[in-house]
C-alpha cells in the first residue's frame, strides 16, 4: 500500500514540476521577443543630423570712423513719436556712441530742428505714428545740411499685451512712410523667413554683405524678424541669404535688402540685432559699429538762414553737399534691387494658413 | 413492468446509437468554434487613435498596438486615426509603437475627420494611409509658449543662471528647432519616397485636405475605414479574418469640433486648449498641434478701436508670443 502511494507522490511532484518549468519557461520565450523589439533603430534622430549648430555669438563693438570725424559731438534718438525701444534695444549703440566720446539725447517733443541743432545723427527707431510733415522737413534740413540720419524698421507684428480689461492683440506697424519715403525708402509690411539659413528659427535670417558693400568684417549677420527695405538709387549694404521668403509669398525666394544706404540717411530693417543679448551674435557687432561710424561721420552744419530752401527741397540729391568725408555711395544704376524670383515648386496646397 | 424498463435501459445503455446521437448533438454545439477555430486565418486590430494625443492616449493606445504584437492571432493592425494631435512627447512615443508595429506586421491607417501635426506623426511608419475628401493632414510642426526672462530676481534663488528658465529665447529656439527637425526628419525617413513636397515645403507646417495629401503623398489614396481593413487582411495575405477593434479606455478629449462630430468614440468630450499650456503659462509647452486649435476664439469679443481684438487671456500664451517650428 506504502509502495503504491509514494508511485503516486511521484507522479504528483513530476507534473509539479513540469507545470512550473512550463510556466517558467514561457516568459523566456517572451523574452527573447522583447530583445528583438528593443534593437529598434531610430536613425532619423540621429543628433548630428536633428541637432542645429548655433551661430556663434561673440565679439564687441569696436567702431572705427573716419580720423578725419570729429572725436566728439552728439546724436539725439528720436522718442517724440510713440517709438518703440527699450533700453535694451540701444544700449550696445549707446555704449559705443559714449566710448567714442558722444553725447546721447532723446527727443520727446518740441521743435525738432532745435533739437538737431548741433547734432551729429537722429536715430530714428520704430515710430509707432507717422512724422508730421514740419518735421520731416526739419530732418531733411539736417541732413541736407551734413548730419546723418538712421532709420530703423520693423515689419508689422502682433504685439500682445495685458490690461484690466484682459489681455488683447494688437498689430504693430513701423510708421516711417512719410520719412523715409522723402528719402526714396521705404519698409516693407511682411516680414522675411529662412528654412535654411537662420539662427535657431526660420524667422531669425542671416544676412550677408551686399556685393559692393563698403562694411568692414561683416561676413554674416542675424536679423530677428527682420523687413526688406528699399532705397531709390540707393546702395544695398546687407542682404538676405539666398532662399529668403517673405510671409504672404511662400513660392517665391530671393535675396531681400534689410540695410540700405542714400546718401546721408541710413535706413535697417530690424532693431533686435542691435539689443543687448543679440549684438554678438554673428558678425552684428561689426554692422552696429559700422551703423556708429555713420552716425559718427556725420558732421551738420548749421545753415545761414538764407540757404534752407536749397537743403530741405532737394528730395532727389543722394548725397550730401557737404565735404564730409563720408564713404560715397555707389549708386545703383536702377533702384534697390528687387530679389530676383527663384521660382520653388508651387506648394500643391492652397489652403492659405 | 418494472422489468421491461430496465431491459429497456439496458438494451439502450449497450446501444452504440445513443452514443452516437448524444455525439453528433454534443458535436453540432461546437460546430461553430471549430468552424471560426478553423476558417479564420487571423485577426485584423483595428486601434482608434482619437482625440487630443496626451500621456493617457499614449499609454492607452500602445497598450492596444503592445497586445496586437503580442497576439499571434493578430497579424495586421488598422490605426483608425481622428486627431489633430497633442503632446510633443506623447506623439513620438506613438510614433515609435506604430513604428515598431510596423516591423512585426502590416500596419494601414485610415484618417477620419483629421491626422494632424503629433497624429501624422503617429501615423508616418504605417504601409499606407488612406484618407477621406474631407479628412484633414498635416501641420507637420511643433509650437510651444516661450519661456520668460526672469532673472536677475531676488524672488527665487537659484544655483545656476539658466535654472529658472532653462536658457533665454535665441538658445529656445535652437531647442524647438531641434524638436522640429526631428519631426521632419522622421516623416521623410517614412514616407521619403511618396512625398513629392520638399524638406522646406513640408517645415511650412500646413494643414491640407485629404485629396491634396494624396497629390503631395503625405496620404497614398482616398478611402474609408473598411478599405483599410481589406488592405491590411490583404497586405497579411489573409483570405478569412476576423477584426477586432482594440479601443483603449478612457474619455477621448477633443479640441476640435470638426473632429469631435467625426469621432465614434462612446466616450468623448471637448476640452479647452489651455488643457495643453495651462492657465498661466510660465513654462515652455511643446505641442504637436496645428496653432488653430490652440488660437482663442477671436471673433467672440471684439473691443473697441479697428487693430485690437479681445482674447481668452489664458489663451494667449507668454509674452514672447507661441512659436511655432
Amino acid at each position: 500500500m506504502w509502495y503504491e502511494l509514494g508511485k503516486r507522490l511521484v507522479v504528483l511532484a513530476l507534473t509539479v514540476a513540469v507545470v512550473v518549468a512550463v510556466v517558467a519557461g514561457v516568459p523566456i520565450v517572451m523574452q527573447g521577443d522583447d530583445d528583438t523589439e528593443q534593437s529598434l533603430q531610430n536613425p532619423e534622430y540621429e543628433p548630428n543630423d536633428v541637432v542645429p549648430d548655433p551661430v556663434e555669438a561673440t565679439g564687441t563693438v569696436e567702431p572705427n570712423p573716419n580720423p578725419s570725424a570729429d572725436t566728439t559731438g552728439t546724436v539725439v534718438i528720436d522718442s517724440g513719436h510713440s517709438n518703440r525701444f527699450s533700453r535694451a534695444d540701444i544700449e550696445p549703440v549707446v555704449d559705443a556712441l559714449v566710448r567714442a566720446g558722444y553725447h546721447v539725447k532723446f527727443y520727446t517733443s518740441g521743435d525738432l530742428a532745435a533739437s538737431l541743432e548741433g547734432a551729429d545723427a537722429f536715430l530714428v527707431i520704430d515710430p509707432g505714428t507717422e512724422y508730421l510733415p514740419g518735421d520731416v522737413d526739419d530732418v531733411r534740413q539736417f541732413t541736407g545740411n551734413g548730419g546723418r540720419l538712421v532709420m530703423v524698421g520693423e515689419p508689422d507684428r502682433t504685439a500682445i499685451s495685458a490690461s484690466l480689461l484682459g489681455t488683447s492683440i494688437q498689430k504693430q506697424e513701423s510708421r516711417l512712410t512719410t520719412l523715409a519715403s522723402r528719402y526714396r525708402m521705404s519698409v516693407d509690411t511682411q516680414y522675411l523667413y529662412n528654412q535654411e539659413h537662420a539662427d535657431g528659427t526660420f524667422k531669425h535670417v542671416l544676412a550677408r554683405p551686399a556685393a559692393g558693400s563698403d562694411i568692414d568684417g561683416v561676413e554674416q549677420t542675424a536679423f530677428y524678424t527682420a523687413a526688406a527695405v528699399t532705397a531709390r538709387n540707393g546702395t544695398v549694404l546687407v542682404q538676405s541669404a539666398p532662399n529668403t521668403h517673405k510671409s504672404g509669398s511662400d513660392a517665391v525666394t530671393g535675396e531681400y535688402p534689410v540695410v540700405v544706404r542714400r546718401g546721408n540717411a541710413l535706413l535697417l530693417g530690424d532693431k533686435t540685432f542691435m539689443r543687448g543679448d543679440r549684438y554678438r551674435v554673428a558678425d552684428n557687432e561689426d554692422l552696429i559699429a559700422y551703423v556708429v561710424e555713420f552716425m559718427i561721420e556725420g558732421d551738420y552744419q548749421a545753415p545761414s538762414s538764407a540757404t534752407d530752401d536749397s537743403a530741405t527741397g532737394a528730395d532727389d540729391s543722394p548725397t550730401s553737399p557737404t565735404s564730409t568725408p563720408a564713404p560715397t555711395p555707389t549708386s545703383t544704376p536702377t533702384s534697390t534691387p528687387a530679389p530676383t524670383p527663384t521660382s520653388t515648386p508651387a506648394p500643391t496646397t492652397a489652403p492659405s494658413p | 413492468m418494472a422489468s421491461r424498463i430496465r431491459a429497456l435501459l439496458t438494451r439502450i445503455a449497450q446501444s452504440y446509437v445513443l452514443f452516437v446521437v448524444v455525439g453528433v448533438v454534443v458535436g453540432l454545439a461546437l460546430a461553430p468554434v471549430a468552424w471560426n477555430a478553423t476558417s479564420s486565418e487571423g485577426t485584423v486590430a483595428v486601434v482608434p487613435v482619437s482625440g487630443t494625443i496626451d500621456g493617457s492616449t499614449s499609454s492607452g493606445v500602445s497598450a492596444m498596438l503592445q497586445q496586437a504584437r503580442a497576439d499571434s492571432d493578430v497579424k495586421a493592425v488598422v490605426l483608425l486615426v481622428n486627431s489633430g494631435g497633442g503632446g510633443a512627447a506623447a506623439s513620438e512615443e506613438l510614433y515609435l509603437q506604430t513604428k515598431r508595429t510596423a516591423e512585426d506586421m502590416p500596419v494601414i491607417t485610415s484618417v477620419d475627420a483629421s491626422a494632424a501635426s503629433g497624429a501624422y506623426y503617429t501615423i508616418a511608419p504605417s504601409d499606407h494611409i488612406y484618407a477621406k475628401p474631407a479628412s484633414t493632414v498635416g501641420s507637420v510642426g511643433v509650437l510651444a509658449t516661450t519661456p520668460q526672462t526672469l532673472e536677475p530676481t531676488g524672488y527665487i534663488s537659484t544655483t545656476g543662471p539658466n535654472k529658472l528658465s532653462g536658457g533665454d529665447e535665441r538658445e529656445f529656439n535652437y531647442i524647438l528647432e531641434s524638436l522640429g527637425r526631428a519631426f521632419i526628419g522622421a516623416v521623410f525617413e517614412q514616407r521619403g519616397d511618396e512625398l513629392s513636397l520638399s524638406r522646406s515645403e513640408l517645415e511650412q507646417a500646413r494643414i491640407y485636405s485629404g485629396t491634396q495629401a494624396v497629390q503631395n503623398g503625405l496620404v497614398d489614396s482616398i478611402g474609408g475605414r473598411q478599405a483599410a481593413v481589406e488592405h491590411a487582411a490583404n497586405e497579411a495575405n489573409l483570405d478569412n479574418y476576423d477584426v477586432r477593434v482594440m479601443r483603449p479606455g478612457g474619455t477621448s478629449q477633443f479640441l476640435s469640433r470638426s473632429n469631435y462630430i467625426a469621432s465614434t468614440a462612446p466616450n468623448k468630450t471637448m476640452v479647452s486648449p489651455t488643457y495643453l499650456y495651462g492657465e498661466n503659462p510660465s513654462e515652455p509647452v511643446f505641442l504637436m498641434v496645428p496653432a488653430t486649435y490652440v488660437e482663442p476664439a477671436a471673433n467672440d469679443t471684439a473691443q473697441t478701436g479697428t487693430e485690437t481684438t479681445a482674447v481668452d487671456p489664458a489663451a494667449v500664451a507668454a509674452p514672447g508670443g507661441t512659436h511655432v517650428v
